[in-house]
């Protein structure tokens, strides 16, 4: 139980540490970048409790926020996105999850896909829309959600299957 | 009671998103709040001591191209110096001495550049402990760059001009008309100048610069050029888009400047507004 909790600190702390450090620092066309650390939301295990995810989740935003400087955008998504965590699972999965982790999931790859892109489309989402705030700023938002989505699922998802390959 | 208890357990995950939620929004409420400023401060402070490494081998592998840059700059500077020299030799005082003139130069490198998010924030080497205060502006070798929104120590925070909702007076070069420059958060090498009224004849490739009405940049500091413009049909304002001389996404060494004369300049503006009452 200990060593899990311990597991999940660490987790955050490289992932703010790699989006902060690395993936911040590259923009791809010279606005957009990936959302990686969205990586602790999609493999924290379904059967821990989603109360601590919820408060995790919104850690990991507020941090993200706080490094790079932007106004409460990300602490936002990333709490919503850590609430919302059971109806996406609900919806790509069913009811009948084979797994408690994304992980070591044997499951089809349709649903896995799935789960991962609509967790990060949805977090983009409300990423932009809380970041612009505005309708003005439709084709914006659409096109930065569009292109960091992709990225992310690109990247994640890869991660994914390396971290599975491993196991 | 009891009935409230498992009401209370049972919606507790909603419940505790509902408070984070709140939390979040105040937090991101563009009012100045002093929690926010704590928290905020206490960021930049990591992230500043975060992003030095990463900003020193960054400028070390563009050594070259800042080289030539600053060389630019220094013959640009020596030119406008022997310029001024000429001209005061006559007057007979030292065009050096800090007293007499209105603006301080700090130099600054900065440690963190942003330019893709729809707010920007960068993060300066320079602190209180150099002089540098809040709402003092920013700018680089070929033009403005932001303000100074924060200081702690060492490091300072720069609201950059790439940030919505910022408004900067500015003005075309050769007619003097006013008017106010925004970023619209697309394209970081563009902005939008607006409040120009018709009855100004505007060219492409006219030269934007800073206004000097708000008390933040001093006069005449290059902005950029126009690139695109609309006549709209109807309403009396031009629609109008400027390139930047200044590569935002490429920002090392930039120039703090304090304006000794601005508080001066923001008494006067409040006694005006009192009087205009």
């Amino acid at each position: 139980m200990l060593q899990d909790n311990i597991k999940i600190l660490i987790s955050i702390i490289v992932l703010v540490l790699i989006q902060t450090l690395i993936f911040n620092q590259i923009t791809l066309f010279g606005f957009s970048y990936p959302t990686v650390y969205l990586f602790f939301v999609i493999s924290y295990r379904f059967d821990k409790s989603q109360f601590i995810l919820i408060f995790l989740g919104f850690l990991l935003g507020l941090t993200i926020d706080l490094l790079q400087g932007s106004s409460g955008a990300n602490t936002i998504a990333t709490l919503f996105i850590s609430f919302l965590r059971p109806l996406i699972i609900k919806f790509s999965f069913g009811n009948n999850l084979d797994s408690i982790s994304l992980l070591n999931m044997n499951s089809k790859t349709s649903n896995q896909v799935v789960y991962t892109a609509s967790i990060i489309i949805v977090h983009q989402v409300i990423l932009q829309c809380v970041a612009y705030l505005d309708f003005d700023h439709f084709m914006v938002i659409f096109r930065n959600t569009i292109i960091n989505s992709t990225l992310t699922f690109i990247i994640l998802f890869s991660s994914v299957t390396l971290f599975k390959s491993k196991n | 009671m009891q009935w409230f208890l498992t009401t209370l357990i049972k919606y507790k995950n909603f419940l505790f998103f509902i408070v984070l939620l709140g939390i979040g929004i105040v937090f991101s409420s563009t009012g100045s709040n002093f929690h926010r400023t704590k928290l905020q401060k206490f960021g930049h402070i990591i992230s500043g001591e975060l992003f030095k490494p990463i900003y020193n081998s960054k400028s070390y592998l563009n050594l070259n191209q800042t080289n030539e840059l600053l060389l630019k700059e220094n013959s640009h500077l020596r030119q406008e110096l022997l310029n001024y020299k000429k001209l005061e030799a006559s007057k007979n005082i030292d065009p050096l001495d800090s007293s007499l003139s209105d603006y301080l130069v700090h130099s600054a490198e900065v440690v963190r550049n942003n330019y893709a998010n729809a707010r920007n924030v960068l993060i300066l080497d320079k602190g209180g402990n150099d002089g540098i205060k809040k709402d003092m502006s920013v700018i680089g070798p070929n033009g403005i760059i932001g303000i100074i929104k924060q200081t702690s120590p060492n490091f300072s925070s720069v609201i950059s001009i790439l940030y919505q909702d910022f408004k900067i007076n500015a003005k075309l070069m050769h007619t003097g008309a006013f008017g106010s420059l925004y970023w619209e958060g697309r394209d970081p090498r563009k902005m939008m100048f607006s409040d120009v009224s018709v009855i100004n004849k505007i060219a492409k490739g006219d030269t934007i610069v800073t206004g000097g009405m708000s008390a933040y940049f001093p006069e005449g500091i290059p902005i950029g050029k126009i690139t695109k413009f609309e006549t709209p049909t109807s309403g009396g304002y031009y629609i109008i888009e400027v390139k930047l001389f200044n590569n935002l996404t490429n920002l090392e060494h930039v120039y703090v400047i304090d304006n000794k004369s601005r508080s001066e300049f923001l008494d006067l503006q409040k006694q005006d507004k009192n009087a205009s009452r």
